[in-house]
């Protein structure tokens, strides 16, 4: 029993580790001298083969041993990081995730042949036998040898603006040597504003200075102050290790805060007269602003633990759960608001008062807990490393994979769900899109493609970008092949748009060769139904030679929308706040009916389409001359039309409820969502209704 | 916005040399050829937007030298947090001490390099 559990908390550390080691290695080719990025790849395959042993699973741990000896050759550096030992290496990883999986999927079998030629290999990268045991090695890490750190203190006169030099040039100076890794100033010399002196100096600065150039080279910087100044340069190239100083570990705060500059030595000595906490009493003084305390003790303790960051990890059903309560949280919330509608008017103030305290408090709350399902994309993005790299190898495709925005948070549940579509769409790009380098030569392109995946955030949305600089689509090709499949009708009159997006319809498919990796059946229409089932669009603007831009728009979350309720017949619908522009009641000579377009109103200068609400979902409305009710105008990808509701009830959160589960899709909503008082409204999918309605 | 510098030099082929090569940098040029006449040009460019960010003057000039011209720029409010730069050469070393004292940010020593001068002038304007 003990050893079960044993293996299976082995099994998910290992999964876990190799899914890293996977992405540190692609980042590795880029960056082969990255010396953190060497530890930490280490790190993990240490750990791997540590557990390993540990229970017992001694086949892979002597497997691992081998990869991590290779490893630590490259930590000493005996032998270079290149391309191929990048590649024993992630085979390496493939083979011992094969092994790891086998140990709880049976029909997984673990390739013998390839793990032999894979420890054959690494042999021949052995530039001895290093069978000493890696525990007891003292981990000796050089920093760049042909690099230093310096350490510069420029402690600066008073009268040092008298002479018309500007300190900032001066560390700009310095930064093209090298690169900086930190700086700080020293603010204690700064008097109370009443002695304060606008042309004086009063600051200090230190900062460390990684660079190839001389000591002397980092003088000439200094070479017209140096006289009047103290300027002093120091080698602390030991104290280094990769760009952290690891002597901070050891260190008390205050003599952190001295070395760093930030503070002098007589300034911890009055304040510790003082006796309290140091940082409090010199935040106090202002002698220090409370951030330059907060890094020095923040990056102390990243020092300790060796940037391992502290995470708890969460059981997924759990963070469901607690969303779930916050829901109902929210569904009660409203209810009660309704409820002291019909209650007497004083009773009602104070109520409401008291309920926008809680409102405010709730959404916190919410957004709080929401935070805790935000992940950065990164994760995802990265991993498609690994496939543009493999893709492009098979095809002889030169491709650049740029990463944009890796830092956008976005819903643990939408980044799964869109991690096939964008899989999907990278492998079209590389499949159909991205030419060989000999076409794009004759073409007069760089001979390296570029692929750039991109993801910001844009009006309360995320926006993911799939794009391409290769051959872009080809719109008669398009619409022969829709033409033959019968999507649509030799003398169907189509804008651009409207043919890049046939390759979304359902039973398209313009591949005249079928590849190993795309092609398999699974189409365009499938990515675009998954973004649609997370209320999601997708838009495809594309140029014949120049490449092509799959733009995905997702709602941040899932959960809850701060939506507008309003009425049709006896019908409540919510549309989502962030589409809606304005309302407005059109006098009647304000609605028109023109030909080409439909009925429209005139909004100032512009003509917008009516959409009938009732109409389109087949209702009974209540108001159908559009100067009696009202008309909500929405906007969704800059089209705006006008949407004709009966009345509008007020602002509500709507907890959305997915609809898949109990009802088939219909098209122009986007959900349920249940109302405080317990009636369900439908929520209007605003791109798709503006769709159906300009069409 | 291109930044401008003074330029003080009583040979005209020190001046055009280094007006040139500051201008292949990106400089506008301001120029005069001695201090008397820097002052009269600083005075025609004292508002806020058309005086120079930087001043480079030779120290052996007629009608006013350098280090005069200097002492006379920290004078002025509106000028004294201008830059100067001095030229010098190797047999007058002790001029870089005296245009220091005069309140010179640097010195720059003859002959130098197109390198050497834009290296140096962009350690004070950028």
């Amino acid at each position: 029993m003990v050893e079960e559990n044993l293996q299976q908390i082995f099994i998910e550390e290992a999964t876990d580790l190799l899914k890293d080691l996977e992405n540190s290695l692609i980042e590795l080719e880029d960056r082969p001298t990255d010396f953190e990025l060497v530890n930490q790849i280490f790190r993990a395959m240490h750990t791997i083969k540590g557990s390993a042993a540990l229970t017992g699973m001694t086949e892979i741990s002597d497997f691992v041993h081998h990869a991590e000896d290779l490893l630590d050759q490259i930590r000493h550096e005996t032998i270079d990081v290149n391309p191929d030992i990048i590649d024993i290496l992630l085979k390496s990883t493939d083979v011992i995730k094969a092994m790891v999986n086998s140990l709880y999927d049976s029909s997984i079998i673990v390739p013998k042949r390839r793990k032999e030629e894979l420890i054959e290999s690494i042999n021949f990268f052995k530039v001895e036998d290093n069978s000493k045991d890696l525990e007891t090695q003292k981990k000796e890490v050089p920093t760049d040898e042909k690099e230093k750190v310096f350490k510069v203190k420029l402690d600066l006169n008073e009268s040092f603006f008298s002479t018309g030099t500007d300190p900032i040039l001066l560390i700009e100076d310095l930064a093209e040597l090298g690169r900086i890794l930190d700086i700080n100033i020293n603010l204690t010399r700064i008097p109370e504003l009443f002695e304060l002196k606008a042309e004086n100096c009063y600051l200090k600065w230190q900062l460390i200075l990684r660079t190839k150039e001389t000591e002397e080279k980092i003088h000439e910087v200094f070479l017209f102050v140096e006289s009047d100044n103290h300027i002093s340069i120091e080698e602390v190239t030991e104290d280094f290790e990769g760009d952290f100083d690891k002597t901070l570990a050891d260190k008390l705060t205050g003599e952190i805060l001295v070395e760093r500059g930030i503070l002098d030595a007589k300034d911890i000595r009055e304040s510790l007269e003082t006796q309290n906490k140091l940082g409090d009493i010199l935040e106090n003084q202002g002698k220090v602003a409370k951030e330059q305390i907060e890094k020095v003790v923040e990056e102390q303790s990243q020092s300790r633990k060796i940037q391992e960051k502290s995470k708890i990890k969460v059981d997924a059903d759990k963070l469901e759960n607690l969303i779930n309560s916050m829901a109902d949280l929210v569904i009660s919330q409203a209810r009660l608001r309704e409820l002291t509608i019909n209650t007497h008017e004083k009773v009602s103030m104070e109520l409401s008062n008291a309920l926008d305290e809680m409102d405010t408090k709730i959404r916190s709350l919410q957004e709080d807990i929401m935070s805790t399902r935000m992940i950065p994309v990164g994760n995802t993005f990265i991993r498609y490393k690994r496939l543009v790299r493999d893709l492009s190898q098979e095809q002889n495709k030169d491709v650049n994979f740029i990463l944009k925005g890796k830092e956008t948070e976005l819903d643990k549940t939408v980044i799964e769900k869109i991690a096939d579509p964008l899989k999907h769409m990278i492998r079209n790009a590389i499949d159909h899109g991205i030419e060989t380098p000999e076409v794009r030569v004759k073409a007069g392109k760089n001979p390296e493609a570029r692929l750039e995946l991109n993801a910001y955030h844009k009006e309360g949305k995320v926006i993911i970008e799939v794009s391409d600089d290769g051959s872009g689509l080809d719109q008669e090709k398009i619409l022969n092949k829709a033409i033959e499949n019968g999507i649509v009708q030799p003398e169907d009159e189509l804008s651009e748009s409207a043919i890049y997006n046939l390759i979304m319809a359902p039973g398209f498919s313009t591949k005249e060769v079928v590849t190993e990796t795309s092609g398999r059946g699974v189409g365009m229409d499938v990515v675009k139904n998954n973004i649609e089932n997370l209320r999601g669009s997708i838009n495809i603007m594309s140029k014949k030679g120049k490449g092509t831009t799959f733009r995905l728009k997702l709602p941040l979350t899932l959960a809850i929308i701060d939506g507008m309720k309003v009425k049709v017949g006896k019908e409540y619908f919510i549309i989502p706040l962030n589409s809606i522009m304005e309302f407005i009641r059109p006098k009647p000579e304000d609605f028109k009916t023109v030909e080409s377009k439909g009925e429209v109103i005139q909004i100032r200068e512009n003509y917008l389409s009516l959409a009938r609400l009732y109409k389109i979902l087949d209702l009974e409305p209540n108001v159908i001359d559009p100067s009696k009710g009202l008309v909500v105008v929405v906007q969704e990808d800059n089209k705006q039309i006008c949407i004709l509701v009966d009345e509008i009830i007020g602002q509500q959160q709507a907890v959305i409820k997915s609809l898949e589960d109990n009802y088939t899709y219909v098209e122009g909503m986007a959900g349920a969502a249940i109302l405080g008082d317990g009636n369900v409204a439908m929520i209007l999918d605003i791109a798709t209704i503006i769709r159906m309605s300009i069409k | 916005m291109s930044k401008r510098v003074l330029i003080l030099d009583d040979s005209r082929t020190i001046r055009t040399s280094v007006k040139y090569t500051l201008q292949k940098s990106g400089y506008e040029i301001l120029l005069a050829e001695n201090g008397v006449e820097g002052l009269e040009v600083l005075k025609e460019n004292s508002g806020i937007n058309d005086r120079p960010q930087m001043i480079i003057t030779d120290i052996n000039m007629p009608k006013m030298n350098g280090i005069e011209f200097i002492k006379e720029v920290k004078k002025d409010r509106q000028f004294k947090f201008i830059p100067i730069l001095v030229l010098t050469t190797e047999s007058q070393a002790e001029m870089k001490n005296k245009g220091k004292e005069a309140g010179a940010a640097g010195w720059l020593v003859k002959p130098f390099s197109p390198e050497q001068l834009t290296g140096v002038v962009k350690r004070f304007v950028r």
